[in-house]
């Protein structure tokens, strides 16, 4: 099947300074795709020039299918977007800003802004001006108009930002609805990990304009495949003996854990051996990280490396 | 384009500072009129006195010199009304078309959606200048209205440097002063599509409406500093053919002068409209 989103060597020059640095990013149908970098990364950037507001200084995109900016109008008509913070006109009506936008996509179907306010829990609030807003009502109308065409795609950069604990949970969930229920595709930038890892299905993470890691989220939160977790009646004797152990480069407590990293896939003979130390083990599973810790450690090795790994 | 233009006169007429010029206008009539209304007598003493002294002792000035039409009729003459006033309120609407969207965001929010960004400049330049257009005629009627409010009705007395005295019928001067006004609303739209250009190429609304204004001021004096260099020029500007509209008055007028005078303000509203539209098109949007 086509990549709903698919960029080719995407680079984006502002002057000197190289936002996008070859970019060659894949985003499939029925993803929740999580974009992923620090501040300056190139991620907004990426988004711009995927919604045809930047023109790319090199390489080529395609977004369902038409290159942007070329074919921008075809591609604004099926991609909801939010780009960056929700920006509206704070004299008129949360409704009645929907509505000017609505006319501007063309076709929208009767009760749309009803639902889209329903979905995003700001119908009992449309009449109001946008101006009395808060940040987090701002954000949720942004997503609201994002999905007011019925997109096949949408494009949200940091569409939690703001939001208080229950409304991020509420947007999880319409993530999913819109992913499940409506077929749609999300691309979205953040910067709460957490959140990535409870609605993504696949992320990627930029730093300095390039792709540092791509792929499944379950990949890359198995990515220390060699690190298994030991749950034990004696931890810190486990430790001792572990540690003695030749194919074991390291073992530590971890949240009152034990985790020991091996240098091959010898899972078996550590479990073995600690049975003959006379240590009852329980469970002993693949250690599995959070994306924070991943996002971390990816960051770092880029900062000491001083430049993107591929 | 339809979609655009809608969304543009919404945004545009629901916003309560869009009135503010109106009333700014309203309160000018107002004070001209008050003016020549509180002198009453004295004025028209003082005005008969100022006639006499021009037409020498040949003629006998008698009736009522001062009415309603007299009022538009001194604030075009007077220029700078309609020439700073109504044109700076015309560059401070249409300059902030562009660029306080584009700073605001809401550009971008726009530009998201499936819609050609010369629909957005051309929507925005049909709005502005309705807008012009609108502020410029209101001038004009707030005076009129109020005149005929407080000065009563009558035929218009004026001296004009170029034809001396008029007489103009009262239904003469009424059709004479909306061709006026109408030539300078055309003027004003010329003044906001310049305007909308610049803002199409700036992020901040007061710098359109500030470069706009500058090229005004700076028309209007290379219209009349007496240097030969400028000579060249002068037929070309702005200010030279907006001048060109008072001609209306004339007992003959020079009509081949005012439609040349049009086209050359259409003329440069339709220029700096294809500006605009160039300029958007090729902007990039990164606020």
């Amino acid at each position: 099947m086509d990549p709903v989103i698919k960029t080719c060597g995407l680079t984006k020059r502002y002057g000197k300074r190289l936002a996008v640095d070859g970019l060659d990013l894949e985003v499939g149908r029925g993803q929740i795709f999580g974009f992923l970098g620090p501040n300056g990364a190139g991620k907004s950037t990426t988004i711009r020039v995927l919604l045809g507001l930047l023109r790319p200084s090199g390489g080529e995109a395609w977004v369902l299918g038409a290159r942007v900016p070329q074919d921008r109008l075809r591609v604004a008509a099926r991609v909801g977007a939010l780009a960056e913070s929700p920006a509206f006109y704070d004299h008129l009506s949360g409704r009645r800003n929907l509505e000017m936008l609505s006319r501007l996509s063309g076709s929208c179907e009767r009760g749309r802004i009803d639902r889209v306010l329903e979905l995003v829990g700001l119908a009992d609030r449309q009449r109001d001006q946008v101006g009395a807003y808060s940040h987090g009502m701002r954000q949720r109308l942004g997503i609201a108009q994002a999905l007011l065409p019925k997109p096949e795609l949408v494009i949200l950069d940091e569409p939690a930002t703001g939001l208080d604990p229950k409304g991020l949970a509420e947007v999880r969930e319409l993530m999913r609805h819109l992913r499940d229920e409506e077929g749609i595709t999300i691309f979205l930038s953040s910067h709460l990990l957490h959140e990535v890892e409870l609605i993504c299905t696949d992320v990627c993470v930029v730093s300095n304009g390039r792709i540092v890691k791509q792929g499944t989220v379950e990949e890359l939160l198995s990515r220390k495949q060699s690190e298994v977790e030991v749950t034990v009646n004696d931890p810190v004797a486990a430790a001792g003996v572990a540690q003695q152990l030749p194919y074991v480069s390291r073992a530590e407590m971890v949240n009152g854990q034990l985790r020991v990293t091996l240098t091959g896939d010898s899972a078996a003979d550590l479990n073995r051996e600690l049975v003959s130390a006379g240590l009852r083990v329980s469970a002993l599973s693949p250690a599995r990280s959070t994306l924070e810790e991943i996002y971390l450690t990816l960051m770092a090795e880029q900062e000491h490396a001083g430049k993107p790994a591929r | 384009m339809l979609a655009s233009l809608r969304a543009e006169f919404a945004k545009f007429y629901l916003r309560w500072n869009t009135y503010v010029g109106f009333v700014l206008l309203l309160a000018l009539a107002g004070l001209l009129v008050w003016g020549a209304f509180e002198q009453g007598q004295a004025s028209e003493r003082l005005s008969k006195q100022a006639l006499q002294r021009e037409l020498g002792d040949d003629f006998i000035i008698a009736g009522k010199i001062v009415s309603a039409v007299l009022v538009p009729r001194l604030i075009l003459e007077a220029r700078l009304p309609v020439y700073v006033f109504v044109a700076s309120l015309v560059a401070m609407a249409a300059g902030g078309g562009i660029a306080t969207e584009y700073s605001s965001g809401t550009l971008r929010t726009l530009l998201t959606r499936p819609v050609r960004r010369a629909y957005v400049v051309l929507a925005k330049w049909v709005v502005g200048g309705v807008h012009a257009f609108s502020l410029t005629l209101f001038l004009g009627l707030a005076g009129l209205g109020l005149g005929y409010m407080f000065l009563g009705s009558g035929d218009l007395v004026w001296v004009d440097p170029r034809s001396g005295l008029q007489i103009v019928p009262e239904l003469q001067a009424l059709r004479d002063l909306a061709a006026a006004f109408a030539l300078q609303g055309l003027a004003m739209i010329a003044v906001a599509s310049i305007a909308l250009c610049v803002s199409a190429a700036v992020s901040r609304g007061a710098t359109a409406a500030g470069v706009t204004v500058s090229f005004l001021l700076i028309s209007g004096m290379v219209g009349v500093i007496p240097l030969d260099a400028f000579e060249h020029i002068r037929p070309y500007l702005l200010t030279t053919q907006m001048a060109r509209f008072e001609h209306i008055f004339d007992n003959q007028v020079n009509w081949t002068q005012i439609h040349g005078a049009i086209l050359w303000v259409a003329g440069y509203a339709v220029v700096s409209l294809i500006g605009a539209i160039v300029i958007l098109s090729r902007r990039e949007i990164r606020c």
